[in-house]
């Protein structure tokens, strides 16, 4: 995180205009081969809001931005919690977004755009979506007083999951809302003022984040040989799309295009006394601490490692995730009482001559 | 002929019997060797009867009468004496209030010392059986501990604080590349707080 935002730097007017459209016509190009050519979109998706989603994961590496955004989010475990910020974006092409509150707050991140999504297989993040869902454009908005196509996502039962607002000449994200299955709003954000210009020249995307701190295939595969869980995919159509190491845990991010779980693992046995804010449930005859969010916060003990969940997925999900990943029952427990039983079964065994 | 030999000193002491001390007193009058064995130990026994009478040291006796005095109640036997008498059905535990000496080196009490009372001892028992018992059951109880603590190959997992900020951060850039996510919705208000 840093604490202040760089100011964009602006070229020569003249050449952005010439220099700009030039190089961002053949990385359009490709990016519409990409999407017609990958095998990421079924029958019921519209082939041009395929195109168009490919654009706006290609779009952050052509232009400068720079605005203000509001952004909201409901919490998947209890929809009267919500929360809501006004923040300040500022993009380099090919480098990261930061994002701070806005004002003169201190407060500020930055969105490294360090998701590649190298373990989602074909048709990268867009895959995700439309192997989930079925893709269509709605219609042209205005978003900030720009033109906007409108991408929607729908369930197979026709409900809306989510709609994109995107740029209708640089295909960038300008708004984007999330729907719960009973039609209420999980997630928003809007940009309420931005300013786009093409980026100067051509920018290959850089990557903040280290490689060694990636997880590829192979390393999976180790781990799961070593007795870490690492999933391919979760109940629900959430499929690992990235991993990589944080400190000393692993982090596996899951998606179905729409919603992310990242599932955190590290090696332990939680510390819950010192943990501030969670409150404590049974599940599956263990013991779960959470916090509502959003984003909903799970961690929980099992076996010898320690499981973090950080989600913006619907309960049903994370339901399905603790049963996947269920937490050390009473019984194994390493209490007093436990160990004082085990150790008179163990007597009892010896003394016995027919055990 | 044979002689009294030892026998003189019962014939003195008057301790044979009818016959036995006829014949013993008719061979005294035919061997001058045994009538005279007989009148020395007459005579011996007549000057230690005129010797004055000795005074034992207080000390002495308090000590001798000690060992008369009653004691604690011997411990109960698990079963009865061998040939004790089953007419009468005597066993040692119901010879348990018979009294006992006090151990070797553990003078009894001394005349105008006060004996501690009965009760006293059986509390100060009590406390000690209480005490041997719960040391016992606490060393039972830890030796059944580590008997049932869970086997590990190597050293106990460590304790461990998941770093929720940090990850709900990683988990915001981790979303960077999804169309539909925004990592600001994420990241933004899990840091500044929320709001009912």
């Amino acid at each position: 995180m840093t604490g202040s935002l760089a100011p964009i730097r602006r070229g020569p007017h003249i050449l952005t205009a010439l220099a700009g459209p030039a190089l961002a016509v053949p990385l359009l190009l490709c990016s519409a081969v990409t999407a017609l050519a990958a095998p990421s979109s079924d029958p019921g998706d519209d082939l041009g809001a395929v195109g168009l989603l490919h654009r706006a994961l290609a779009a952050p590496e052509l232009v400068w931005f720079r605005g203000t955004q509001y952004v909201a989010a409901w919490s998947p475990l209890d929809a009267e919690r919500s929360t809501s910020a006004v923040v300040d974006v500022i993009h380099e092409p090919g480098g990261p977004t930061r994002i701070r509150a806005h004002g003169a707050q201190p407060l500020a991140m930055v969105d490294e755009r360090s998701g590649t999504a190298w373990l989602a297989g074909a048709g990268g993040p867009v895959g995700l979506l439309v192997r989930g869902y079925d893709v269509e454009i709605i219609g042209v908005s205005a978003v900030a007083g720009r033109p906007a196509n409108i991408v929607e996502a729908r369930r197979d039962d026709g409900t809306p999951a989510a709609r994109l607002w995107l740029d209708s000449e640089w295909a960038l994200p300008l708004r984007r809302e999330i729907y719960a299955e009973d039609g209420t709003t999980r997630t928003a954000s809007a940009f309420i003022e931005v300013h786009i210009e093409p980026a100067p020249a051509a920018v290959e995307a850089t990557q903040s984040d280290p490689e060694d701190r990636w997880l590829r295939h192979d390393d999976l595969a180790e781990l799961r040989a070593g007795g870490w869980s690492c999933p391919r995919r979760l109940p629900g159509g959430f499929q690992l799309y990235e991993a990589r190491r944080v400190g000393d845990a692993f982090q596996l991010s899951y998606s179905d295009g729409v919603a992310t779980v990242s599932v955190f693992e590290q090696r332990g046995r939680l510390d819950a006394d010192r943990l501030a804010g969670f409150v404590a449930r049974e599940v599956n005859g263990g013991v779960v601490y959470s916090t509502p969010g959003p984003p909903a916060q799970f961690t929980w003990s099992t076996d010898d490692r320690v499981v973090t969940v950080v989600a913006d997925a619907p309960a049903e999900t994370l339901d399905a995730l603790l049963a996947e990943l269920p937490p050390t029952k009473h019984d194994d427990d390493r209490s007093l009482l436990a160990r004082i039983g085990n150790g008179a079964g163990r007597v009892v065994s010896w003394l016995n001559p027919f055990d | 002929m044979r002689h009294l030999g030892v026998i003189v000193t019962a014939l003195v002491d008057d301790q044979l019997g009818h016959d036995d001390r006829d014949r013993a007193l008719a061979h005294v009058t035919r061997c001058e060797q045994c009538r005279m064995a007989v009148e020395l130990e007459r005579q011996a026994k007549a000057a230690l009867r005129r010797l004055p009478a000795a005074r034992p040291p207080a000390s002495l006796v308090a000590s001798l009468r000690a060992l008369a005095e009653p004691g604690d109640p011997l411990p109960p036997p698990r079963r009865p004496l061998p040939g004790a008498d089953a007419g009468q059905g005597t066993t040692v535990r119901d010879r348990a209030w018979i009294t006992r000496r006090p151990p070797a080196g553990r003078p009894g009490p001394v005349p105008g010392q006060r004996r501690p009372e009965p009760g006293v001892r059986t509390r100060r028992d009590r406390v000690r059986v209480v005490a041997v018992g719960a040391l016992s059951a606490g060393a039972l109880t830890m030796l059944l501990a580590t008997l049932g603590a869970p086997a590990t190959s190597g050293s106990p997992p460590a304790s461990v604080v998941p770093p929720i900020r940090q990850f709900t951060v990683e988990h915001a850039k981790a979303t960077g590349g999804l169309p539909f996510a925004e990592p600001a919705a994420v990241v933004v208000p899990a840091v500044a707080g929320d709001r009912r």
